[in-house]
């Protein structure tokens, strides 16, 4: 198992990559930016995907390679987040979306995303602590119960 | 976790999904729930280590909405990590290949005792495993078989064991008491087997030894814990 202080260098090694690159670092990159070999890489993955909190981190099945690293996506969902006017970022999901400002702070966050029933527009602007709007005001958030379960596949999660 | 236009929209679309609407709120409130240490605070560096705290954080900004979590399934089980020694320094020196094939081997005997003494695979930690058993018991004749079998596949493995209660997560487990399970993992020494106090005291009458290992701060859980080595 790898230690901790390496499982941590590698969540937020991850996140910042995400951050700045709008997706996750391959392993082998992963491997150059920690000093490590490609082997150790891949386990340090796995190791900082165990211990993130509310499940919130994920490989592709029976892969190294990385799915979701919550707040992010590293494959194209239908949240979209721009920061500053720039398109290169998807939310794991609709709450996340909203957890996006704090990685970008004094940046502005746009999300925007199709209701699940209509398909029309809904977007989030956000600046730090403040949403500064929303489109339409009635939008709400639904998280299906329990939320652990629904990436096993009830379909309800996106 | 999904974004709808109105309540109106997302009660048509839950006709095709039963599930309750107890976690419905506005954009608005959720982004006050999102504002809770556990999102806020990813980039920070012991943010790992803190997040059983931050979890709560979480509920808490739940409960001030007036919601809840979803009530997990909770249950008392024995949760046992083990974990292969220096694992990277091994695989450097036996190479790729090699590795590949001891880890094959010993991947093939933590699954076989696991079956052999009632244990369940719950995952893959790296290079260890997370399993569950209903008996603590079990769980260290387990563990100690394990390591034993690795000494002969010349590997050393350390294992840790504790006694809580846990929450289903799926097919995963959670909770205080799996992280505690892996910070007494992370305690032990090479070809040790390190139980909590509260496994100590759970299989009295039994005959297995210990050794007490000393007062312990395990990172990120609250309080002092009593430690005990197995004597084989």
């Amino acid at each position: 198992m790898a230690d901790e202080n390496m499982t941590q260098r590698a969540f937020t090694t991850i996140l910042e990559h995400f951050v700045v690159k709008g997706r996750a670092p391959h392993y082998t990159e992963l491997s150059g930016l920690l000093g490590i070999s490609v082997q150790e890489a891949r386990e340090v993955q796995r190791a900082a995907v165990a211990a993130s909190p509310i499940a919130g981190c994920w490989m592709a099945h029976d892969t190294d390679y990385i799915e979701s690293w919550a707040p992010f996506s590293n494959i194209p969902t239908h949240y979209f987040i721009s920061v500053d006017g720039v398109q290169k970022w998807y939310a794991q999901c609709g709450m996340e979306a909203l957890a996006v400002r704090w990685l970008f702070p004094s940046q502005e966050v746009l999300i925007e995303t199709r209701c699940l029933d209509c398909g029309d527009s809904i977007r989030v602007r956000t600046h730090d602590e403040t949403i500064l709007d929303i489109d339409p005001e009635s939008a709400v958030g639904y998280m299906p119960s329990p939320f652990a379960r629904s990436r096993a596949g009830s379909g309800a999660f996106n | 976790m999904n974004l709808f236009r109105s309540e109106e929209h997302l009660e048509r679309w839950l006709l095709y999904f039963q599930s309750a609407s107890d976690y419905v709120m506005t954009v608005d409130e959720w982004a006050t729930v999102f504002s809770a240490s556990i999102f806020r605070r990813r980039l920070e560096p012991d943010y790992l280590a803190n997040s059983p705290q931050y979890l709560d954080d979480y509920r808490h900004a739940l409960l001030a909405m007036g919601k809840t979590l979803p009530a997990p399934d909770r249950f008392l089980s024995t949760v046992l990590f083990t974990d292969i020694v220096e694992s990277t320094k091994q695989a450097a020196s036996v190479g790729d290949t090699a590795w590949r094939s001891r880890l094959e081997r010993h991947n093939a005997v933590v699954r076989s005792q696991l079956e052999h003494f009632g244990g369940r695979e719950i995952k893959q930690t790296g290079d260890g495993f997370l399993s569950a058993f209903d008996s603590p018991a079990k769980a260290i004749r387990c563990a100690i078989t394990i390591c034993h079998d690795m000494s002969e596949l010349g590997l050393q493995v350390r294992a840790g064991i504790h006694l809580g209660e846990c929450e289903a997560l799926g097919d995963d487990l959670g909770g205080i008491a799996v992280h505690i399970g892996a910070r007494i993992g992370s305690a032990a020494g090479p070809g040790e087997v390190l139980v909590s106090g509260t496994v100590k005291e759970a299989v009295t009458g039994s005959d297995i030894d210990f050794k007490h290992r000393g007062t312990h701060e395990l990172k990120g859980v609250p309080g002092r814990w009593e430690l005990y080595a197995v004597v084989p």
